[in-house]
């Protein structure tokens, strides 16, 4: 392996896991953003993202029909992101979304569901063993800052985020064999019940629990990495209680991400990405879009 | 046991298979909503007609008209003014949002124009018609739409 490419390894493990992540389901809000997690060698690192999707299909119903009328809607996310360590082994993050969405002439913009973070590195890879992967795991807590698609007046045009205060916790594998590299992670998350009243809805809602799963990989060379990444995402239904209640249903669909990143320096790097969430799976009751990213990042070695 | 885990492997990674559902003929609700919705509470059946149907770029227009049951006047449907207040609203059970407010109209007894109708996506929809009284939710009636 070359000299310059076993030493800039650590590196290209944040671009591994600082691949886009800000595809939500297309319509509404969609699913808990995952954390800003330190995956390298670094001491702290900050990025900033912005991904602009174009909604493919409006609805898939549980039967798993699609169904779309043609109209444009614009989904775009600004996502800033932090993480500092605390400890050799523990880091804090936050994850700070902002989203616009604009369908015909009609356009809302705010902030999303704000995350903090507690990672931890369970697994370090401190001998470079062949095969036991890098591991962190972590705890997560969303803000409910964002609307949720169920409050929003707007037929969710202007919903920003899942709209429920929420606890998850996860965990990231990650691998380098010479130029590849290879992601597991998982997630799950539970939202929390919140009162509701307005022109569209009287009661409670109740969310359920939800989760992610991810698998992804890349090869790099001494400044590139070319990258794929898919997520499956799921969601439980969220229920109406009240006078006249109301069933949810569950939502899923899986997001396919390539990309390819580019170190400009051991401590900056851009990403340039293109996801799809027509590609894998079998989507219910959500939206599928598509989009492309982009997303610088700046680390601070240790 | 390899083959088994790239069996699943594969299985997980396999591509989406689109299956678009062909559009709905009509988007109306059932011509003949004799009875329905009804408002159980009050025996009474209400029957919705578009006056101007909604498009992918513009709201649409329901004239509501509110009836009995029909038994006392012999089977005839006659027209029966609502105790309370209309609101309407629109729901995307699937997708577990709403559309934008709706506004009602009173005609004349037991007649209602709603206004401002608009669905934003296609897929299945409630048109849910609820009586209030000072200010509670008494009684609510849903018709499935496709839209």
């Amino acid at each position: 392996m070359p000299l310059l490419l076993f030493l800039a390894l650590p590196a290209f493990l944040s671009l591994l896991a600082g691949t886009p992540r800000a595809e939500a389901a297309a319509c509404c809000g969609g699913g808990v953003s995952l954390p800003a997690l330190i995956q390298g060698d670094e001491r702290a690192q900050f990025s900033v993202q912005f991904l602009r999707q174009e909604l493919l299909v409006e609805h898939v119903d549980a039967e798993g029909m699609w169904r779309n009328t043609g109209v444009s809607t614009q989904v775009e996310t600004l996502r800033i992101e932090g993480a500092w360590l605390l400890s050799d082994r523990g880091h804090l993050g936050f994850v700070l979304p902002v989203v616009r969405r604009t369908r015909l002439d009609e356009r809302h913009s705010g902030l999303g569901d704000v995350a903090a973070s507690f990672g931890y590195e369970f697994l370090p890879d401190w001998d470079y063993n062949p095969y036991r992967p890098k591991g962190v795991t972590y705890l997560q807590a969303v803000l409910p800052t964002g609307l949720g698609r169920a409050e929003s007046e707007r037929g969710g045009l202007d919903s920003r985020g899942q709209g429920f205060a929420a606890l998850g916790a996860g965990v990231v594998l990650t691998k380098a064999w010479g130029a590849w590299d290879a992601l597991a992670a998982g997630e799950i998350h539970h939202g929390f019940a919140k009162d509701v009243a307005n022109s569209q809805l009287q009661g409670r809602l109740r969310p359920g629990w939800g989760g992610q799963a991810q698998i992804g990989g890349g090869y790099n060379t001494r400044a590139w990495r070319f990258g794929g990444l898919a997520s499956w995402t799921h969601e439980d239904a969220v229920d109406l209680e009240g006078l006249l209640p109301r069933p949810g249903r569950r939502e899923r669909y899986a997001t396919a991400t390539l990309s390819v990143g580019y170190m400009a320096s051991p401590d900056w790097s851009l990403t340039f990405s293109y996801m799809n969430q027509t590609w894998l799976g079998r989507p219910e009751n959500t939206s599928l879009a598509a989009g492309a990213g982009v997303q610088l990042q700046h680390r601070w070695p240790r | 046991m390899k083959w088994a885990a790239l069996s699943a492997l594969l299985l997980l990674v396999a591509c989406a298979e689109p299956r678009y559902a062909p559009p709905p003929a009509r988007t109306t609700p059932s011509p003949a909503s004799i009875c329905r919705p009804t408002l159980s509470a009050d025996g009474l059946c209400l029957q919705l007609t578009w006056e101007k149907l909604p498009t992918t770029e513009d709201s649409g227009t329901l004239l509501v008209n509110v009836t009995g049951s029909g038994d006392a006047a012999g089977g005839v449907p006659v027209t029966s003014d609502l105790n309370g207040e209309l609101r309407v609203q629109l729901w995307m059970p699937g997708m577990n949002h709403g559309s934008t407010p709706t506004e009602v109209d009173r005609l004349g007894p037991g007649l209602y124009r709603v206004r401002e109708v608009y669905f934003i996506m296609p897929g299945a929809w409630e048109i849910r018609l609820q009586i209030w009284r000072d200010g509670i939710l008494y009684d609510e009636g849903v018709l499935d739409l496709e839209i």
